[in-house]
């Protein structure tokens, strides 16, 4: 079973990779700044050395939401039962919730927190194998901790800070080169945005893989496999720096266009402005402890950084992403706990085969689904007419024509 | 609730820093390419093209702000890694080097 819950640890640190590309690429492929293989290229080769510049390690990732690792990391004796295999089953079930809902976004080219799926998938898997009780909502109350503290809270505030410092930063630089954009080229602009997404993408390789690190760590705890909790075992770090750039080099497409074309058009000063934002803040925000999700980020910046330039906004397509980030955490936990109950029933050994058959199943189908309307490099800069239902098999991609 | 002045007060800071640099290091690329412009000539050609020529001045003062730019954001960097590996960024000896926290 050990096996299972590193492949499918794996697998969701692949999700997570091409799910989060368009946070740093979208704007730069969307003024062309970047071709689509050369931004995702870059992007990939970012995070994987972001993934090895932060040793920190974020054993403790579950922490955040649920009573099963203590201060060092270690699994609480009382998970503990049953030689370990109840907590893989639940590190498992938790897991696949989250790729689930990764796949899920994906198909519908929304851009959701790749962390609150997870962490969703985890509380859910928890809360059904544990009990409710195992739940953190709100930590000890001396720091922002718990499922308020750290998932929804910060789902509101990071959007708004990311969105107030791209508007105030592309309107100043609109400011400050509208009067001499004759003499200036978008080029340079252009060159803005390749260095300033390069910083996003390097963020976010400091800021996600360590979640996918831990928790492969945790089940190797947990299975008695490894016993340090002070640092993480080099294959591990490896595999899932790899995991996340090939991930990220997948592209991610149809989130990507929805990011850059779905809700504002992008300029070539304005995708600076965003970008960097996006990177200040979430470094910043990890720095400072402030935990966050790199796509709320993203998806506020480019928000701010529309309003700044003055640009329409498709309102209804962030409406669209906003349902799905409130939807992430308990619906993942929703699928996590499902998996739990259909996985413990069977008992251990044939419990996790069976729900990792389903996770397979799930992903193959939403995999296929997704041809019916390819979204690639070829076509993820096309004009964007109407929010396109990707469940309505008749709407090719990137038609102009009257919306119905 | 605690947890939202905890949050109010994280996310003030976060704002600040994030200004600081996120709006910051925009802003003084776009200073830097409108010094680019100074002292700069524009033609047009009989095409109705035209072309900009900018002077060794303004080269040179956009590329200082541009270094200005490299070197905070490599400061910014070696902070972030430095802290992942259990180190800080200390200005003893007057150049910025890494040492144990």
């Amino acid at each position: 079973m050990l096996i299972l819950v590193i492949a499918t640890a794996l697998a969701f640190d692949f999700t997570n990779g091409f799910h989060d590309t368009a946070n740093a690429m979208a704007a730069s492929i969307s003024t062309g700044a970047l071709k689509p293989k050369a931004a995702v290229a870059l992007a990939a080769v970012l995070n994987l050395v972001g993934a090895f510049l932060s040793v920190e390690v974020a054993l403790t990732v579950s922490n955040a939401v649920v009573k099963l690792q203590d201060k060092s990391g270690a699994p609480i004796p009382e998970t503990l039962v049953d030689d370990g295999q109840k907590l893989l089953l639940v590190v498992l079930c938790g897991l696949i919730g989250g790729i689930v809902w990764n796949l899920f976004t994906w198909l519908l080219g929304l851009p959701s927190s790749s962390s609150h799926a997870l962490l969703g998938g985890l509380t859910g898997a928890a809360a059904a194998g544990f009990g409710l009780a195992g739940v953190k909502w709100n930590g000890d109350g001396t720091k922002l901790d718990g499922v308020v503290g750290k998932v929804l809270i910060p789902s509101f505030i990071s959007p708004v800070i990311a969105l107030v410092v791209a508007f105030i930063g592309c309107w100043l630089v609109h400011r400050i080169t509208n009067s001499v954009m004759n003499k200036l080229s978008e080029r340079y602009f252009r060159w803005g945005q390749i260095g300033s997404a390069s910083l996003v993408s390097l963020a976010h390789g400091t800021n996600d893989a360590q979640k996918t690190m831990g928790v492969m760590t945790l089940a190797l705890i947990a299975s008695g496999h490894w016993t340090n909790t002070e640092a993480v075992p080099i294959w591990v770090k490896f595999s899932a720096a790899l995991a996340i750039a090939l991930g990220t080099y997948l592209g991610g497409w149809r989130i990507i266009r929805t990011l850059g074309k779905g809700l504002v058009d992008i300029t070539p000063r304005q995708g600076m402005a965003s970008d960097a934002s996006s990177a200040a803040v979430i470094l910043a925000a990890s720095h400072l402890g402030f935990a966050l999700s790199t796509t709320h980020v993203a998806t506020g910046s480019v928000l701010g950084g529309g309003l700044g330039r003055g640009t329409h906004v498709r309102w209804s397509t962030a409406g669209r992403m906003v349902i799905a980030w409130v939807t992430t955490f308990p619906l993942a936990a929703l699928v996590g706990a499902v998996m739990w109950w259909i996985g413990s029933a069977l008992g251990y050994g044939p419990g996790a085969i069976v729900v990792f058959v389903i996770l397979c199943a799930a992903s193959a189908y939403m995999y296929w689904r997704s041809r019916h309307q390819h979204v690639g490099a070829h076509n993820v800069n096309d004009e964007w007419d109407r929010p396109e239902d990707v469940l309505d098999h008749h709407a090719p991609v990137g038609t102009a024509g009257p919306g119905h | 609730m605690r947890s939202l002045e905890l949050a109010l007060d994280g996310g003030w800071r976060v704002l600040y820093t994030a200004l600081l640099f996120g709006a910051g290091l925009p802003v003084i690329y776009a200073v830097a390419m409108r010094l680019l412009t100074v002292g700069s000539t524009t033609t047009t050609d009989a095409a109705g093209k035209t072309h900009t020529q900018f002077s060794p001045l303004g080269r040179l003062l956009s590329w200082l702000l541009l270094a200005l730019i490299v070197a905070g954001v490599l400061f910014g960097i070696a902070i972030i890694a430095a802290s992942g590996f259990g180190k800080v960024v200390s200005f003893d000896g007057g150049f910025p080097s890494i040492v144990d926290k």
